[in-house]
């Protein structure tokens, strides 16, 4: 047992030998808590509105039921993050300063975007770095829905029906863990996923209005695909080094699945460097 | 090959440059007609960037766990490297672009002057954009079979720059082993790098004691003959865990560090980002001469000693508490004045 006597001891050597590095990493620094109000009207003329968020790392909340077109709050602690409104014809950019170095947090960065969007039928685009939250776009009316975002923890929710035609619904993501829920619901034709490594989660209920295509592109990575019972759904895969769970009826050729079902059809391309996806029926 | 290593080296440099050169990463816009130039290395972490039309950047730009936009009309004089981020391209990159578990795009106006490689990422191409050099398409491979044998970071005998770029290139196929064993031993990582936390002395024990008696073991196994093939699977054994302790370590750093940035991370990330960390720091800790190597020496008897606690984490390291033995308390009386008959 004297190596235990003794391990404090290295592990202090280990410790002093760590801090002779000097590792000059950029950082951001705190300030005192501001908080951002957002509330901006629905335009006269509500053709092509459109709204961008773009945010740094932090917590983004999104639901609907705002009278306005846009409202809610961004509570920051970071001076240089001091988000800024701005809006050119019917679009509203929402953005906090992306030009300046930006380094690792020091742990008490506060970033909190609280959003509700209005009925208005609109585009919505987000940009955000690691962020955590919930976009609830459940009854929001959506033409065109893009995110892209770095590393991160969200659930993205469509519980009812997207009272709009949505153009094309587009998620990029790098190393994260993203939830989509309800994509059915989502009233649209087209889906373009593409991702880095993580864990993913496509859940196709709702009501499916109409066939949907999608492309899913992903690198390392633990794919979830949910469909619905007795929905007709091909799932194509290409020749990468993907494992295939399928639960439920499916009948497998090659490297096509397909189970059989009525109504509209769901079609998903997958690309796939390495990683494991899941087939589940419900 | 040789541009396998090429690139690897570029890879490394930069890795290099942005841990130790911060100071330079300060940038000068300067205005130009039709958008800003702005001159020096961009460092994106967990944060958004977008350069946009009619603006230029000369430098390299490191995007990570961040979302960055090149939008067409904007240009990117220099490398650009992606780890676990997204980035969309519209305009002009002069500059090769290396990806590393992240979400490329390369958009209808994306020219790239230079060659592109992934490394367990994704890439969107649109038909119309143009790339001058080769992409490369990577998923991890470990070549553990070759004369050399596996080399861990702080295990080389080269020149000092050799090192620094051995150390970096093993770090990230390290880091990328670690997202493999994230996403399909979650569980079992998570219990060794528990074990890790929470009994680090007994851990560093008994991987201490698993190095001093192995080779005790194996002359034995080797002495009978009959054995030898036991003998080969004990050493392979002994690779991998010392290879998972080590990866669960790297693991438990994500953790901390995803608090840090009061984040949750999958475990995929988690050990990813961390192995990279840790893999490199030690890689440079182990320049230091003579007494380098011990840090990782006994950082990696950390995590032998607790993979083989935890049994390659398929259990837990402390033994569930036994529930005490409480005797059978008789029947209270209905009348308090009876006294219940001797049994």
């Amino acid at each position: 047992m004297k190596i235990i006597k003794y391990l404090p001891l290295i592990l202090l050597v280990i410790v002093l030998l760590g801090c002779s590095l000097t590792v000059n990493v950029p950082t951001v620094n705190t300030d005192d808590t501001e908080t951002y109000e957002i509330s901006q009207p629905v335009p006269d003329n509500i053709q092509g509105a459109e709204i961008d968020i773009e945010m740094g790392g932090g917590r983004l909340n999104i639901s609907s039921g705002s009278s306005q077109m846009v409202e809610g709050t961004v509570v920051y602690n970071v001076l240089d993050w001091k988000p800024n409104l701005s809006v050119t014809n019917n679009e509203v950019l929402i953005s906090q300063n992306h030009t300046s170095n930006v380094g690792i947090p020091n742990g008490n960065i506060k970033n909190d975007w609280t959003l509700k969007l209005g009925s208005t039928p609109m585009s919505l685009r987000i940009s955000a770095g690691a962020y955590a939250g919930v976009l609830d776009l459940s009854g929001v009316a959506l033409t065109n829905l893009e995110i892209s975002d770095g590393a991160s923890q969200a659930t993205v929710r469509f519980d009812t029906l997207n009272p709009a035609d949505m153009q094309r619904l587009t998620y990029k993501t790098g190393a994260s863990s993203v939830d989509l829920i309800g994509l059915g619901n989502v009233n649209t034709s087209q889906i373009i996923f593409d991702s880095g490594a993580g864990n993913y989660t496509l859940d196709f209920s709702g009501a499916l209005a109409k066939d949907l295509n999608v492309k899913m592109n992903s690198g390392l990575s633990l794919v979830t695909v949910i469909i619905p019972k007795n929905t007709h759904t091909i799932v194509n895969l290409d020749d990468g080094l993907s494992n295939v769970d399928a639960e439920g009826s499916w009948t497998v050729s090659n490297s096509r699945y397909e189970a059989s079902g009525s109504g509209s059809t769901i079609t998903i391309d997958v690309e796939m460097a390495i990683g494991n996806l899941v087939l589940q029926q419900k | 090959m040789k541009k396998r290593i090429r690139i690897l080296s570029f890879i490394a440099v930069l890795s290099i440059c942005l841990l130790f050169t911060s100071p330079a990463l300060a940038q000068t816009p300067t205005p130009q007609p039709g958008g800003t130039a702005y001159q020096g290395d961009k460092v994106v972490v967990a944060n958004t960037y977008r350069l946009q039309k009619g603006d230029s950047l000369t430098g390299t730009l490191a995007v990570i766990g961040g979302t960055a936009t090149i939008e067409n009309g904007a240009s990117v004089t220099g490398d650009i490297v992606l780890i676990g981020g997204t980035i969309t391209i519209d305009g002009t990159v002069n500059g090769n672009l290396v990806a590393v578990g992240g979400a490329v795009t390369l958009g209808d106006g994306a020219v790239l002057n230079g060659d592109v490689v992934t490394v367990g990422a994704s890439l969107n191409r649109s038909a119309t954009a143009k790339v001058s050099g080769t992409i490369t398409e990577q998923t991890p491979s470990f070549d553990l079979g070759n004369g050399s044998g596996w080399q861990f970071p702080w295990n080389s005998s080269q020149n000092l720059l050799a090192k620094f770029l051995t150390a970096a290139f093993e770090s990230l196929a390290l880091a990328a082993l670690a997202v493999v064993i994230g996403l399909i031993l979650p569980r079992q990582t998570h219990q060794i790098a528990e074990t890790i936390h929470t009994e680090p002395v007994v851990a560093g024990a008994v991987g201490l004691l698993a190095i001093v008696g192995s080779p005790i073991l194996l002359i034995i196994l080797i002495i009978t003959v009959i054995l030898i093939p036991v003998a080969i699977l004990y050493i392979l054994a002994f690779g991998l865990a010392f290879v998972f302790g080590w990866i669960a370590l790297g693991y438990l750093i994500g953790q901390q560090m995803a608090r840090l940035f009061r984040a949750i991370w999958s475990a995929p990330v988690a050990a990813g980002v961390g192995v990279l960390i840790l893999s490199f720091l030690v890689g440079m800790i182990n320049l230091i001469p003579c007494v380098g190597w011990i840090v990782g020496f006994i950082l990696g008897l950390l995590g032998l000693g607790a993979v083989v606690m935890t049994r390659f984490g398929s259990m837990s390291s402390s033994p569930k508490p036994v529930a005490p033995v409480i005797p059978p308390v008789p029947p209270a009386p209905s009348d308090p004045t009876q006294i219940p008959p001797a049994s």
